[in-house]
């Protein structure tokens, strides 16, 4: 599989915009992910290693549950294979 | 702040971007200890209490209660153009301790930030769709009294298209302004970074400006002075400029979405 990035988040994956991945769940390719790109990991991750809510993220075009943000089996469970592609899109905001 | 006895306010924007906050906290033992500066909080001159954004040693965002009379705590008026009446004020924090219960942040204080920014952003835009039909009513009344070559202005036209080119924004900037409240009543957005809301922020701010500018350039030299209030809503409205959010940063994000949808469209099509 491939994680796709953009905008903001381009400097923390080192400005590149499609990353492979072996893992075969999301949470192992989450992991699999930042052990590669660290930088990421306070970007993506909140303080209880879920995926923070202030992303959209995508598999294959279509929108991720909620659920599968907060909570780590839900992840594990959520099978991934080669041609698979999860999108990150970000637009954080100032104040 | 829940029983109406303390006045509270948001500490958010920071010398850095959301993921660079200069304003750090560190735990020490059942205390945090927050040392920085807050660049502007609006009300901050009758606030009792700071809902303060900062960052940890982990690099999350932590969200923080901090008293006025916390020791370590200033707070300096800010001076800006407009929005006098606001109480804008800047933070410093100079090693204040505040105690584990002070600590509201959860796990996310990012995703609270941004859900907080989203909303607001149709909070600041709101009074100027009426601002600018009063720009505009008090404009044709104005020019009804100017007589050029033995008529008023207002049958000039030339004022004609200017005044409907104003016309054309006050009323575009109602519709989008209503699409994007109904979104929120029926619970049709995105909580975090909402295009349709930030979309609306952002023309209606462009608009109010463009009227404010016209109606200056219309009504000649008193368009500028006190005797017509175009010059007070014109730098009332320069808030909406960079508040809840900077037009240019509102570009960028909404240009990401842009792409982003696109190319999320093309990754559908590909695999139907």
């Amino acid at each position: 599989m491939k994680f796709m990035f953009s905008g903001a988040l381009l400097r923390f994956a080192d400005f590149s915009k499609e990353i492979d991945i072996s893992a075969t769940t999301l949470e192992s390719a989450v992991k699999e992910l930042l052990e590669t790109r660290p930088l990421l990991r306070p970007v993506l991750l909140d303080g209880e290693e879920n995926l923070r809510l202030s992303h959209q993220m995508f598999l294959n075009g279509e929108s991720i549950e909620r659920h599968y943000y907060t909570d780590r089996r839900a992840r594990e469970g959520l099978a991934l294979g080669p041609d698979d592609s999860v999108y990150v899109l970000t637009a954080i905001a100032g104040g | 702040m829940a029983t109406g006895e303390k006045l509270g306010t948001f500490a958010y924007t920071d010398y850095g971007d959301a993921f660079d906050f200069q304003t750090r906290v560190v735990r020490k033992g059942d205390q945090f200890v927050v040392t920085g500066v807050k660049c502007l909080q609006t009300g901050g001159v009758h606030a009792d209490v700071f809902v303060t954004y900062a960052r940890d040693e982990k690099d999350d965002m932590r969200v923080l209660l901090v008293d006025r009379n916390d020791p370590g705590v200033r707070t300096t008026p800010v001076r800006t153009v407009g929005l006098r009446s606001a109480g804008l004020t800047r933070l410093e924090l100079d090693g204040v301790v505040l105690d584990a219960e002070r600590d509201l942040s959860g796990s996310d204080g990012l995703a609270d930030a941004q859900m907080f920014l989203n909303s607001r952003r149709m909070f600041i835009v709101c009074p100027l769709v009426g601002a600018m039909r009063y720009i505009i009513e008090t404009c044709v009344r104005h020019l009804d009294t100017v007589i050029r070559e033995g008529r008023p202005l207002t049958e000039a036209q030339t004022v004609q298209a200017r005044l409907g080119s104003m016309y054309a924004k006050q009323v575009t900037s109602r519709a989008i302004l209503h699409d994007a409240l109904d979104r929120i009543g029926r619970g049709e957005i995105n909580e975090m970074f909402d295009p349709t809301i930030s979309a609306a922020k952002y023309v209606i701010t462009e608009n109010v400006m463009n009227v404010c500018e016209r109606a200056i350039r219309l009504t000649g030299w008193r368009g500028q002075s006190h005797e017509l209030p175009f010059q007070l809503i014109y730098r009332s409205s320069m808030a909406a400029l960079t508040g809840q959010t900077p037009q240019d940063l509102l570009e960028i994000n909404l240009g990401v979405i842009a792409t982003s949808h696109v190319r999320l469209r093309d990754e559908i099509r590909k695999r139907s």
